[in-house]
């Protein structure tokens, strides 16, 4: 029996009026990859921003590994370094080197000796086919290059669970792969991931369970195969045409 | 690049500024710039109706401002009482004692009646008049701690001065150890002197006797009454500017004739210094009495 | 150009360029400190804390240094507190100063997009050290051309120091014309002066803001 890691209980969020996640459940076992889809604005960079805090909430609770994940709580720092989250703008510190950028947290927040941690950014770079830029800064990296980083950063503090919030979708075509490639070994690997993507192929080939966003609820919620081939609900159908297009006839 | 542009610019400034002042100065003899004159004659401060007097707006009872924003004093006085004559409407121009030579040799006034002492290097600086007033150095300080004499002073004390006073020169020169505090205008000064910074303040005799007599409830007292050498206070042109110098001269001693300053004095000092001291102030005719 | 009485009163000047320069420096570090704080207060917004802050800033930012060094060293005697000039002259400059700091610093940090933080916060830091580590650097090398523009501007603004009797350059060059009428000679030994203590300054700013751009911004 796998063991439980996030619990997610009846959130819900409101903001300025409008509630943008209804009572929302979801439990995370170790080693799910589960992928968030959904149109714009339904609420999924918003559900992955309030697991890890970022936001507050109305109602409903989160906990990690049974600690709970409160906004604005004490412990806030110390339960977050379970948590790796990776954004669409990467954010690497532009004053640091890579490598500095790789090391900061581990060492000022978990204290970790430097040459350990040193030894660990520089596999992981290495991994991932970037340790000729460890002592390069972010500004000299391509998007890609800097996501990839960013990625690495975030696997540095070790966390239990990883979260990725539409990580490729400001990168050009052939920079996403390399992206994706890394999430992809990151899955084999048997790491815990939620991610929210528009990567439909991708979601297809990671993925152990899909979840269909829509409007702050979960209208769907299926293995992969079956949500992109057979998806049950009206509003997963109408989502998944956008990406499909039929052959046009041109006028000739 | 940028830093080294920057360097040869500011040099250049440096050079030009050199340069020019070079050319202009002779500074030994004052102010004279070669070229056109930097003063007014008589007869440019007639035609246009309007003459520059500089004078203080903050030395009681010699030349102030009032409530009203009216010129008060002394050599405001005089100074309307020349423009009257000369047919002229008077600008006041208000000035700081360190800056009265200045205003005459750029031509920022045609005379100077800042009860402005004579002394030798001034009067390479710029022409005085006949004079109308007779002046000596005084030290006013407070009554719990009265300075009576400026030999074997305490270091640890210091004098308030005026900068560009006749006190301040005399000071520096014959009591080089005294620790000067500098302000630069009157208002400041007693200021300071009465928030207590220094324990003295030395400036002309009759300016700090005014100052102790309007202040009387306060406990100020003249420890020394005179200091230094017997002066006159004249008024003052740009120099070279005869014309105006030889009317000033010639007014002076026509005035002499009605006893002019000694109405000056009733007027504008008596209430102050009661009249005691009229004919040791006052200076009458242009001719010193002793 | 009386040569004899440059070489005779360049020490004078020498003096004065000596306390222009430590009582900027004294003035500008403090004001520095007070920035930083009230940057730091307007950032955090802290109730109460930024509403006097915000008063203080608007104050000392629309009136003239010459008004508040009055204040300091004619007025609060009068209240009791008789202070020498050359600590009424650090109180000005800190006070006129901060203000300028703290604007200099708010926007710096204002810049810095809050993801930024965010992502900080993401790998586990307080917020003490996000700001330690992330925001605050990448703020104060923003800040590095206002910063140096405000230092500029608070040495040039101690020449009024001559209303409260500290022989500063502008005070000297002043009372020497005043006592010996030597007014290009006097003058020219103070644009010198300016020179030598503005100078470096500025070119030292350059360095400063040159080093500072590689920081980089953009992710």
């Amino acid at each position: 029996m796998a063991e439980t890691l996030l619990t997610v209980e009846n959130l819900t969020k409101k903001f300025e009026g409008n509630t943008i996640l209804d009572g929302l459940n979801l439990t995370i076992q170790r080693g799910e990859v589960v992928v968030i889809v959904g149109p714009s604005g339904c609420g999924k960079s918003t559900f992955l921003r309030c697991i890890n805090a970022l936001e507050p909430i109305q109602e409903g609770t989160i906990s990690l590994q049974g600690t709970p994940i409160v906004y604005g709580s004490k412990n806030l720092a110390e339960v977050r370094q379970k948590i790796g989250m990776v954004f669409q703008s990467y954010e690497l510190f532009p004053h640091l080197t890579v490598l500095d950028n790789i090391m900061l947290a581990p060492m000022k927040v978990q204290k970790r000796n430097k040459d350990e941690v040193k030894e660990e950014a520089l596999q992981l770079l290495d991994r991932i086919g970037l340790k000729d830029k460890a002592d390069s800064f972010p500004r000299q990296l391509s998007g890609g290059q800097k996501q990839r980083v960013a990625i690495v950063r975030a696997l540095c503090m070790h966390p239990e669970i990883l979260l990725f919030d539409e990580v490729t979708a400001a990168l050009d075509p052939e920079m996403v792969r390399e992206v994706l490639d890394v999430m992809l070994d990151l899955a084999k690997q048997g790491r815990t991931m939620i991610i929210v993507t528009h990567e439909m192929q991708f979601a297809k080939a990671v993925a152990d369970r899909v979840i269909f966003f829509d409007q702050g609820h979960i209208v769907e919620e299926a293995a992969p195969d079956e949500f992109f081939e057979h998806p049950k609900t009206e509003r997963a159908k109408q989502f998944l045409n956008v990406f499909s297009f039929e052959k046009v006839e041109h006028n000739k | 690049m940028k830093n080294l542009k920057k360097f040869l610019a500011l040099s250049l400034a440096v050079v030009l500024t050199a340069g020019v002042t070079a050319c202009g100065s002779s500074s030994d003899n004052g102010s004279q710039k070669s070229g056109k004159e930097v003063y007014r004659t008589l007869d440019e401060i007639k035609e246009d109706g309007t003459i520059n007097i500089g004078v203080f707006s903050d030395k009681n009872p010699f030349g102030y401002v009032d409530e009203n924003g009216d010129y008060q004093g002394y050599d405001v006085y005089f100074a309307e009482r020349l423009a009257k004559d000369m047919g002229v409407k008077v600008n006041y121009v208000s000035t700081e004692a360190a800056n009265r030579i200045e205003y005459l040799q750029t031509g920022k006034v045609d005379v100077i009646l800042a009860n402005f002492t004579v002394t030798e290097e001034r009067a390479e600086e710029v022409d005085f008049a006949d004079p109308y007033m007779n002046v000596s150095l005084g030290v006013v300080s407070k009554e719990d701690n009265e300075i009576t004499t400026l030999d074997d002073w305490n270091k640890d004390d210091s004098v308030i001065v005026i900068s560009g006073t006749t006190a301040e020169t005399y000071l520096t020169k014959n009591y080089p150890d005294i620790p000067l505090q500098k302000f630069d205008s009157y208002a400041t000064a007693k200021e300071a002197f009465e928030n207590g910074t220094s324990v003295a303040w030395a400036n002309d005799n009759t300016e700090v006797l005014a100052f102790a007599l309007q202040n009387a409830d306060k406990g100020y007292v003249v420890g020394i009454p005179e200091l230094g050498s017997s002066d006159s206070i004249a008024p003052a042109v740009t120099k070279g500017n005869d014309t105006l110098r030889d009317w000033i001269n010639e007014e002076i001693k026509t005035l002499g004739e009605e006893q002019f300053f000694h109405a000056d004095y009733e007027a504008t000092l008596a209430d102050t210094y009661g009249l005691d001291y009229e004919d040791s102030l006052v200076v009458e005719g242009g001719k010193k009495s002793e | 150009m009386n040569w004899d009485f440059i070489a005779e009163y360049l020490p004078m000047y020498e003096r004065a360029a000596i306390l222009t320069v430590k009582l900027g420096v004294i003035g500008i570090v403090f004001a520095i400190l007070v920035g930083l704080i009230c940057a730091m207060i307007q950032y955090h917004k802290i109730p109460v804390a930024r509403q006097i802050v915000a008063v203080y800033i608007e104050l000392s930012r629309n009136t003239p240094l010459l008004v508040q060094l009055f204040f300091i060293y004619y007025g609060l005697p009068k209240l009791g507190a008789n202070l020498s000039p050359e600590v009424c002259g650090i109180i000005g400059l800190a006070f006129l100063g901060g203000s300028y700091m703290a604007e200099s610093f708010r926007s710096g940090l204002e810049t810095i997009a809050p993801i930024q933080r965010e992502s900080a916060l993401s790998l586990g830091m307080t917020n003490r050290q996000a700001m330690q580590y992330i925001i605050l650097p990448q703020a104060v090398s923003m800040s590095v051309p206002a910063f140096v523009a405000n230092v500029i501007f608070l040495l040039k603004e101690t020449s009024v120091f001559s209303a409260i009797s500290l022989m500063d350059l502008m005070f000297t060059a002043k009372d020497l014309i005043g006592l010996y009428y030597k007014t290009i000679e006097s003058l020219f030994l103070l644009v010198v002066f300016y020179l030598i203590i503005l100078l470096p300054v500025s070119i030292l700013g350059s360095l400063l803001e040159r080093r500072m751009r590689h920081a980089g911004f953009g992710s």
